[in-house]
């Protein structure tokens, strides 16, 4: 349990219960005392009134009547870790953007940051966020096994328009900055935006202003820890989930934090990123093996190794001969 | 739950709606409790506190603006309630006490809670208190604490480290 639920669960055994004497007290009424303000009145003519009645009238119908087509407000969702929530006006420049969980908070109390979103276009706007999110270090420019690892964004909106460009944009920028990625789109209904954004959304409540009014829009996410386990190992690659297993763990928590994707949809990626190193950069997974065997000394730790690879490290001595025999036996 | 939420809650009790009140103080009561633990650090003084700023939300949630931020206003009224409690402590205690230290249970016994007062600023205290239980962003909390941004932004995350470091201790 991290520090915050347990803070909280501690907190929930020490407050008081609510007492009847506090309950039962009544609210005192505020009573609205009217006063009579006494001013002086200017006579005016009753054809200057009916002039100016109608001169105001005039203008202000035609007013409305100028005014072009408004353009409904459009709110969509930018999740990497961090997420967060941006309305753009009707001249499609961001409106408000606001945390979606508390590391994009991080991002948004820098008021330099904000200045570089606040009032851009949606491109440049979000461009400025992934940059931010690569900036504080949310996106893992290199894992242990010395690969690039793949940067997932995902953009959701509801509402009838079209956020493709917008894809193509920060995909174009990651690239730029020598960051693979995956960046995709969806249109959800309104009840799925705000799972997304953790919101209930009130009734008679235009969703943009629930989004524009809240201050922050996360909630912490209990992990289910024995269904990590179960869900990797559903793989079937008992080798993988073997040395993967703690490495994995503390991704698919963090992942799981910021719930991006449901476990389901976390492993399915998984499984597609380890099919990839699997088939063209095996011998980058045979170094990741190496980091988690090898002990500080840089010497193979044979207590982490099975009985089976023991003997043959034992009978080769060589960690390139124990790899292969890996290779060949311990893949399903 | 969202200041908007909270701020229906008290217009719902100013109308003498009790179920309302009952749900405030389930959904609030944690947070106001934390936050006054600052100022008493002790559970005996804070527990007392936390009845009286009930007792006085109750009693002014006439006053309460609907639609203005009710999250704010419940703060605002433990603060208030906090300090004068204090001010009139140091006040009416005898000459010869002046210079004794309050009662405090900072004694560590490992939970959060008593961690927490040990390791942490009554300042530190209140800013990890307002945005991880009451969802204030560093901005917000800013402008409560009359502090820069980026000063609130590295207290939180100082904080946040000699937290983690202190309860690993303890384990």
């Amino acid at each position: 349990m991290n520090w915050k639920n347990k803070w909280k669960k501690e907190l929930n055994s020490v407050v008081p219960k609510l007492s009847d004497t506090v309950l039962n007290t009544p609210t005192e009424k505020v009573e609205i005392k009217s006063e009579r303000v006494k001013s002086r009145r200017k006579f005016i003519s009753f054809g200057a009134l009916s002039f100016a009645a109608v001169l105001v009238l005039t203008l202000v119908v035609g007013f409305y009547l100028l005014q072009p087509p408004t353009v409904p407000e459009t709110v969509f969702a930018v999740e990497i870790n961090p997420a967060a929530a941006f309305v753009l006006d009707k001249n499609d420049k961001v409106k408000s953007v606001t945390a979606i969980n508390s590391d994009a908070d991080v991002i948004l109390s820098s008021e330099e940051n904000l200045n570089e979103i606040i009032g851009k276009s949606a491109n440049q706007a979000v461009e400025k966020f992934v940059d931010s999110a690569a900036k504080y270090g949310y996106i893992d420019l290199s894992d242990i096994t010395g690969q690039t690892t793949l940067a997932a964004v995902r953009i959701s909106s509801c509402g009838a328009k079209n956020f493709e460009s917008l894809r193509a944009s920060v995909e174009s920028f990651l690239s730029g900055k020598g960051i693979p990625s995956v960046v995709f789109t969806q249109k959800v209904e309104e009840i799925e935006f705000c799972d997304i954004i953790g919101i209930e959304k009130e009734q008679g409540v235009k969703l943009v202003d629930t989004v524009k009014n809240s201050p922050v829009l996360y909630a912490e996410k209990n992990i289910d820890e024995n269904n990590i386990t179960e869900k990797f190992h559903a793989y079937g690659n008992e080798l993988l989930a073997r040395i993967s297993d703690e490495h994995l763990k503390k991704s698919i928590e963090e992942y799981l934090q910021t719930e991006i994707f449901n476990i389901s949809q976390y492993v399915e990626n998984i499984k597609g990123l380890l099919d990839i190193e699997k088939n063209s950069r095996i011998e980058h997974l045979g170094k990741y093996l190496q980091f988690e065997i090898l002990n500080k000394d840089n010497e193979i730790s044979k207590d982490k190794l099975d009985e089976k690879h023991r003997e043959i490290l034992d009978q080769n001595g060589s960690f390139n001969d124990f790899w292969n025999d890996r290779k060949n036996n311990g893949k399903k | 739950m969202s200041a908007n939420e909270i701020a229906r809650l008290i217009s719902l009790a100013a109308d003498g709606d009790n179920e309302a009140f009952k749900k405030l103080y389930v959904k609030t009561a944690r947070g106001v409790y934390a936050f006054l633990r600052t100022y008493f650090h002790n559970h005996f003084d804070t527990e007392d506190a936390v009845q009286t700023v009930y007792l006085k939300i109750k009693q002014n949630a006439d006053k309460f603006k609907p639609r203005t931020n009710g999250r704010a206003w419940i703060l605002q009224i433990a603060k208030n309630h906090a300090l004068d409690v204090l001010r009139k402590e140091r006040y009416d205690r005898p000459l010869e006490d002046a210079h004794a230290v309050s009662v405090d249970d900072t004694h560590s016994d490992g939970t959060v809670i008593s961690v927490m007062q040990k390791v942490l600023s009554e300042e530190e205290q209140r800013i990890v208190t307002l945005h991880v239980l009451w969802g204030y962003k560093h901005r917000e909390i800013a402008e409560i604490m009359e502090m820069p941004t980026g000063t609130v932004t590295s207290k939180y995350k100082r904080s946040v480290e000699k937290l983690k470091n202190a309860l690993k201790e303890v384990r």
